[in-house]
């Protein structure tokens, strides 16, 4: 073992651990194995770049480009519908009619289209036939995945492999040499599927009550009923002075989602927050009762000491100043709680000088303007750190009286009785309930400025607050709220014909991942209440609005129809209702077809090399207008490019060294003495179980030079075990993780990480089974 | 003359007409080109894809990696709103501040970025101090191209230009800094021009800063009552089919002691409602007739404007540079259900169209005049796909990465300078780190990257491999040498400059620069003189498209907040391209002898 050789497996064992860790992303990792190979001179520095340029890769976009046409065009869709709706309802029928669709779909498209086209239309058919989706979708995916191998553009590691060859010297993968095995794959894997696979597939029980309570089945599957309610209210009790739903802060205070307002005659489903609250309303609410319960019962907080002082404030370590900002600053036109003010500069806004007044209350929702001036608070060494910051402007106090805040501060204590004794100051949400700012707590003759938000209150706690003695009690009136017992709301009652419920999942082609729905403003930028999200088996239900969403999650979705029909045309989102599918340019389904049949012949004339022919399909679909540059652009999935770009100098590093043919000979030392097809074996568990933590490409680009070594050293031919790594890299049915397909179908299907190892496992052993029996037929060694 | 030339020759003339005719995107050209080239076998396949991996091809989306970051991590707006507000408010003092600024910022990232970050805070100075946008937004940018001229990786052309001095023949190539003193020179040129000459030239658009004058919407707006026998009565606004059948958009309904209502397409309208209306006057009088609809008389735009203040308010707004929503028409992406907000006009290469606004395809560069509620407005700043002209995006910057992105920038700046690594592995690392220190996200880098350059640039270069072994590179090299060598090679340097600024005009400076610098190197190797001042000549002219909006986006992005039409370009820009085509042939000789 020569050193450079130690040094490729060094770099070649970090990538491993990297990509099983998961720590930073799989095409990062690439480039970072692309530069450390430059910088070692294991490679030249061309040949770190070569990989943009290879054959493999380019054709690996341009089919994702051409499958994003099929796409766009909606020749899949047509096909898909069509064939399906014609199944009728039998389990195994639609099963076999499913997988079947799709792996044909999925020979000529990228595997990860197909599941995400397919999905909606599978998921209606669940709907409409009442099978749980979770016996469908699991087949769904994996016939994606096995469809994959019936062609030579199904799935990249098929191009990698046979662009490998062609370097080694050899006679490239013609298209349809995949097909025998991948078609025989397919159909056993449909086989197992339909005879022993089906059985093995969860129905959970929340599937069982779809078929009972047909129309509502969304609202079941995330347990929703349970925390419906009708809160009502006596006409008597609500707030003299009109106001609106959104003044009412009902919703925030009572950490609830209004659905809905039943008043006489008429029900107003998803009303507009401007909407103005009429006596006798009552409201549907999804949420926890608890909070409504505990709001009514005790008395929070009494008002002690009203119109303190404001040198009240300024102690020894804190300091009152005024801050002005430049007129172009970038805070302007956010308000303080987007600009997080008090963490990031650490001081406390107590009011804003405006247009000559002061506005001294609900300080943190108002948009900040040019000219505004803030009254803050803070430690010495804070307000100091402002005053050397050039983005504002810090003068000493000078005009306190001028802000009459001292109208606005007093002490409240803390009853024994009262339910936030022993909350923290987060939990006690004293700033949603009642607008008021805790600047101080007074306890045991002690007074702590500025507490923490973690900060515990006791009983007999003195709190120094901004605020008005009125915000106590301004909200008494939802005190009357009472959940209405007898009158649980029906669930039909969510839905009509402007408003309804609907799922939707973020799509694979999303850049959103890893957001909040709070960062991305979803609430007020598609005017839909987000009432829960399945993620890996799992219901989530309270503060969804600061979860970090994932490719695969689901959410349940509460709106105006046409507000999910714009949402569904987002390529973010892929709604679950086949109305709110963007419309396809179906007039151009014909020219694409032509197209990719056209590139298809002259691919198996051999007329010209596989990667120019993609191109030219490329261009002309975009030439007659099936789809645009930008929206090419859109469809290729730059994270598998990446990683395979970055990961392809390892390959020629792991043949340059010699580290491939080192890792051949221990492999063939190993088990070359069982005869070839125990090698074949080898290779293909070695590649199944790598693809389970690895990418699958990464899988097919670093395996391909040792099986093409372990060929000539023992003699036989190479093809046989280079399409078992790539049959084996693509087939990854054990975990969710294994290929983006399976995440896709997890939230839908609800399905869990152990699912995927009952199902998966045999299928796994089936073909593993089956390339052993047949690939040796079709490519004698 | 071979044969192959001829085919080069005919390959290089149908694609220069296919830039110049702009039918189809010059990327999807590029990729012909580069099809076309392989079926021919001019090239072959291998050679035909490796502009993907060149060198530079690599380095120029590393930049735009990194120059996204600087965006994201906010160092760009720090470095922009501190020059703003040392400028003052002084005209002439603020343009020199811009210029200096663009170019500054346009040394370090790509110039169509410095442009976009700059132009919200440009326009809104502008109507601070009460000038023409048009007095301030040609200067930027065109100073933001030739600031690029500075350093290596300051634009696309300077990357290439130095790659292909590497590949073709071995030269010597150009080190980061090599491009400074020209790069200065020519940026003082511009930044002198512009305050002595350029600015009586440049026109005096927008009086006052009246987007509503700007845009021409007065006579489209006006208020009609629906009447008691009116057939709209108890309709939905959505069942009302105002647009579809009278091109008519409502703005806003008034009815008797009510606040304003915003149209959502649920709402009924009732007789006796007052709606404001764009529409044409042909339209509006015959849907007057057909539906019951009754029109005042003496309605004035002002009152409207003054009575509705605080809850509407009128904005422009551009498509962002990397914008996803091009090509597509306001029905398509349904802007007002999304945002809440309607379109009033929109204002394209100098014209302002008010007339069936929903079914136009948005185009790069477009301005939209958008009315509506402030917070809606907020959340359209909140889009990456928007550039709202008044104050800076509210997009949340990491401003605690900044130091970190200026950190990374200046190491690679350093390996670079000093010739440690080469600059597209440099430049690749300095990408990667951003990645890694978590200042952009990977999906941020993908799209800061533009691609449109990248395939542009890829899909060309294959057609500079054809010229040079084709032997096309040198006849045309021999040709300008006939044509203008009798007066020295320095006559043939400023030919090649000549040649480079007139194509550059016409198709992208990057794929001018691909074509011309083999041209300029076999002529420098024929006259047996320094190609590299022949090459730098390239590089500088490849910055000059400044006689049309189409030269280059950071052109066509102020067009329509400038309200400039066609040919103001031409009449600033001419100038300054004489002015720069004399200065190069004084100061070139000085720098890189011939």
């Amino acid at each position: 073992m020569t050193f450079q050789i130690t040094l490729v497996l060094a770099i070649l064992g970090i990538a491993v651990v990297l990509f099983v860790t998961e720590k930073i992303r799989v095409d990062v990792v690439a480039l970072m194995v692309l530069i450390s190979l430059a910088m070692t001179g294991l490679v030249t520095p061309s040949e770190a770049l070569s990989g943009f340029s290879n054959l493999a890769v380019i054709t690996v976009w341009a089919v994702f480009i051409l499958s994003g046409g099929l796409f766009r065009t909606g020749i899949a869709d047509i096909i898909g519908r069509q064939v399906l709706r014609l199944t009728g309802k039998n389990e195994v029928r639609l099963l076999v009619v499913i997988m079947l669709t799709t792996s044909l779909l999925s020979s000529f498209m990228n595997d990860i289209g197909v599941a995400a086209l397919l999905l909606p239309v599978v998921i209606n058919i669940a709907r409409k036939t009442g099978i749980p989706p979770s016996k469908l979708l699991m087949p769904l995916a994996f016939a994606a995945l096995l469809g994959g191998l019936n062609t030579l553009i199904g799935t990249p590691p098929n191009i990698l492999v046979s662009e490998a060859l062609r370097e080694a010297g050899l006679p490239p993968f013609e298209f349809f040499d995949y097909t025998p095995v991948g078609v025989t794959l397919t159909i056993s894997g449909i086989a197992f599927m339909a005879l022993v696979g089906r059985h093995l597939l969860p129905s959970r029980d929340v599937a069982k009550s779809v078929r009972e309570q047909n129309g509502s089945e969304l609202v079941n599957v995330f347990d929703l009923q349970e925390r419906l309610f009708l809160l009502s209210l006596p006409p008597d009790r609500m707030p003299p002075e009109p106001i609106t739903l959104a003044e009412s802060r009902i919703g925030s205070i009572l950490d609830i989602n209004v659905l809905g307002i039943v008043r006489t005659g008429e029900t107003l489903l998803a009303p507009h927050p401007k909407t103005p609250l009429k006596p006798g309303d009552k409201f549907i609410v999804a949420g926890r009762t608890d909070r409504i319960n505990e709001f009514g019962n005790r008395q929070e907080l009494l008002v002690e000491e009203s119109n303190l002082a404001i040198q009240t404030l300024a102690s020894a370590g804190l300091e009152v100043a005024e801050l002005a900002f430049p007129p172009n600053s970038p805070l302007l036109g956010q308000n303080l709680k987007q600009i997080d003010f008090r963490r990031r500069f650490g001081v406390l806004v107590l009011a804003i000088w405006r247009d000559g007044i002061p506005v001294r209350s609900n300080v943190d929702n108002l948009p900040l303007e040019t000219g505004d001036i803030l009254l803050v608070q803070g430690l010495r060494d804070h307000v100091e750190n402002l005053r050397k910051d050039p983005e504002f402007l810090v003068s000493n106090i000078a005009r306190t009286d001028a802000y009459k805040l001292d109208e606005r501060l007093m002490t409240v204590r803390v009853p024994p009785e009262s339910s936030l004794a022993g909350k923290s100051l987060a939990q006690s949400r004293l700033s949603e309930v009642f607008d008021l700012t805790v600047l101080g707590i007074l306890r045991d003759g002690e007074t702590f400025l500025m507490p923490s938000a973690e900060e515990t209150l006791r009983a007999d706690d003195y709190l120094l607050v901004k605020g008005r003695p009125e915000n106590l009690v301004s909200n008494r009136w939802l005190e009357a709220l009472k959940v209405d017992p007898l009158r649980t709301p029906s669930l039909s009652a969510l839905e009509s014909d402007d408003v309804g419920l609907v799922e939707a999942l973020l799509s694979p082609y999303s850049q959103l991942a890893g957001k909040t729905l709070n960062e991305l403003h979803f609430r007020e930028k598609y005017g839909l209440n987000v009432l829960a999200l399945w993620r890996e088996g799992r219901i989530w239900r309270g503060n969804l609005r600061n979860v970090g969403l994932r490719i695969g999650d689901s959410l349940l979705l509460h709106g105006p129809r046409q507000m999910t029909r714009v949402l569904g045309r987002e390529r973010d989102f892929i709604v679950l209702a086949e109305e709110a599918q963007e419309p396809p340019r179906i007039e151009k389904a014909p020219v694409a077809v032509i197209i990719m049949v056209a590139m298809l012949t002259t691919v198996i004339l051999e007329v010209i090399p596989l990667a120019l022919a993609a191109l030219i399909g490329v261009t002309l679909m975009i030439l007659t207008g099936c789809l645009t540059m930008d929206e090419a652009y859109g469809y290729i999935e730059w994270k598998a490019v990446f990683l395979i770009a970055g990961m392809l100098p390892l390959g020629i590093a792991m043949e340059r060294s010699g580290a491939a043919l080192f890792l051949a000979e221990a492999m063939v030392e190993l088990i070359g003495g069982l005869g070839p097809l125990a090698v074949l074996a080898g290779l293909y568990i070695l590649a199944a179980l790598a693809s389970q933590v690895m990418p699958n490409p990464a899988v097919a680009v670093l395996l391909a030079p040792i099986a093409l070594n372990t060929a000539a050293n023992i003699g036989v031919s190479p093809y046989p075990l280079m399409m078992a790594i790539a049959l084996s890299a693509s087939a990854a049915f054990l975990s969710p993780v294994g290929h983006s397909a399976n995440v896709l179908i997890m939230g839908p299907g609800g399905y869990r990480f152990s699912d995927y190892l009952r199902v998966g496992a045999p299928l796994t052993l089936v073909t593993l089974l089956v390339t052993l029996l047949f690939l040796p037929i079709f490519w004698p060694f | 003359m071979t044969p192959e030339i001829v085919l080069v020759l005919a390959i290089l003339a149908v694609s220069i007409l296919l830039f110049v005719s702009e039918r189809l995107r010059v990327d999807l050209v590029a990729m012909l080109v580069l099809i076309t080239l392989s079926l021919t076998g001019l090239v072959t396949p291998e050679e035909a894809f490796s502009g993907f991996s060149s060198p530079a091809v690599i380095t120029v989306w590393a930049v735009y990696i990194v120059s996204g970051a600087l965006f994201k991590s906010g160092v760009a707006d720090i470095l922009a709103r501190f020059m703003l507000r040392i400028a003052g408010n002084d005209y002439i003092r603020i343009l020199i501040v811009i210029m200096v600024t663009v170019g500054v910022m346009s040394s370090f990232m790509n110039n169509i970025g410095a442009v976009a970050i700059l132009l919200p805070a440009v326009v809104s100075v502008a109507r601070r101090i009460k000038v023409s946008p048009s007095k301030l937004l040609i200067p930027m940018a065109f100073t933001s191209l030739l600031g690029g001229k500075m350093t290596l990786i300051g634009t696309p052309p300077n990357i290439l230009a130095t790659s292909i001095m590497e590949t073709y023949g071995g030269l010597e190539p150009f080190s980061f800094f090599d491009f400074t003193p020209m790069g200065v020179i020519v940026l003082t040129t511009g930044i002198l021009y512009f305050i002595f000459i350029g600015r009586h030239l440049l026109p005096d658009r927008t009086p006052g800063g009246d987007l509503s004058q700007v845009y021409q919407i007065r006579e489209y707006l006006s208020e009609v009552r629906v009447m008691d026998d009116s057939s709209l009565h108890g309709k939905k606004l959505s069942e009302t089919q105002l647009g579809e059948e009278y091109d008519m958009t409502v703005l806003q309904i008034r009815r008797v002691d009510q606040p304003p209502l915003n149209p959502l397409p649920d709402q009924r309208l009732r007789s006796g409602d007052v709606l404001l209306v764009e529409s044409s006057t042909d339209n509006l009088i015959r849907a007057n007739e057909a539906l019951g609809l009754e029109a005042f008389a003496d309605w004035k735009f002002e009152d409207f404007e003054e009575r509705t203040r605080p809850e509407s308010v009128l904005v422009e707004m551009m498509l962002s540079p990397d914008s996803s929503i091009s090509g597509q028409t306001l029905k398509q992406i349904d802007f007002r259900a999304r945002y809440g907000l309607n379109v009033l006009a929109i204002q394209r290469r100098g014209r302002a169209i008010v007339k069936q606004i929903a079914d136009i395809p948005l185009e790069f560069g477009d301005a939209l005049l958008i009315r509506g509620a402030r917070e809606r407005i907020d959340h359209l700043r909140r889009d990456p796909d928007f550039l709202v002209l008044e104050a800076p995006p509210l997009e949340t910057r990491r401003l605690d990465k900044a130091p970190l992105a200026v950190l990374i920038l200046l190491g690679v700046l350093i390996v670079v300078s000093t010739r440690l690594l080469h600059v597209s592995t440099a430049m690749l690392i300095g990408a990667m780190l951003m990645v890694l220190l978590r200042v952009l996200k990977m999906d941020e880098a993908y799209q800061a990257i533009e691609w449109k350059s990248v395939f542009l640039i890829a899909g060309m270069l294959p057609m500079g491999i054809a010229m040079q072994t084709s032997g096309t590179a040198l006849f045309l090299a021999e040709q300008i040498i006939v044509l203008v060598g009798d007066w020295g090679p320095m006559a043939v340097v400023m030919g090649i400059f000549l040649m480079t600024a007139l194509t550059t005009e016409v198709m992208s400076n990057a794929a001018a620069t691909v074509l011309v610098t083999p041209i300029a190197i076999d002529a420098a190797r024929s006259l047996g003189v320094n190609p590299q001042t022949f090459v730098m000549a390239v590089v500088i002219a490849a910055a000059t498209s400044f006689l049309m909006p189409i030269g280059h986006q950071a052109n066509i992005l102020v067009f329509g907040p400038g309200g400039y039409r066609f040919f103001d370009y031409t009449k600033v820009g001419v100038w300054l391209n004489v002015l720069i085509f004399i200065i190069v042939a004084i100061t070139l000789p000085f720098i890189w002898p011939l």
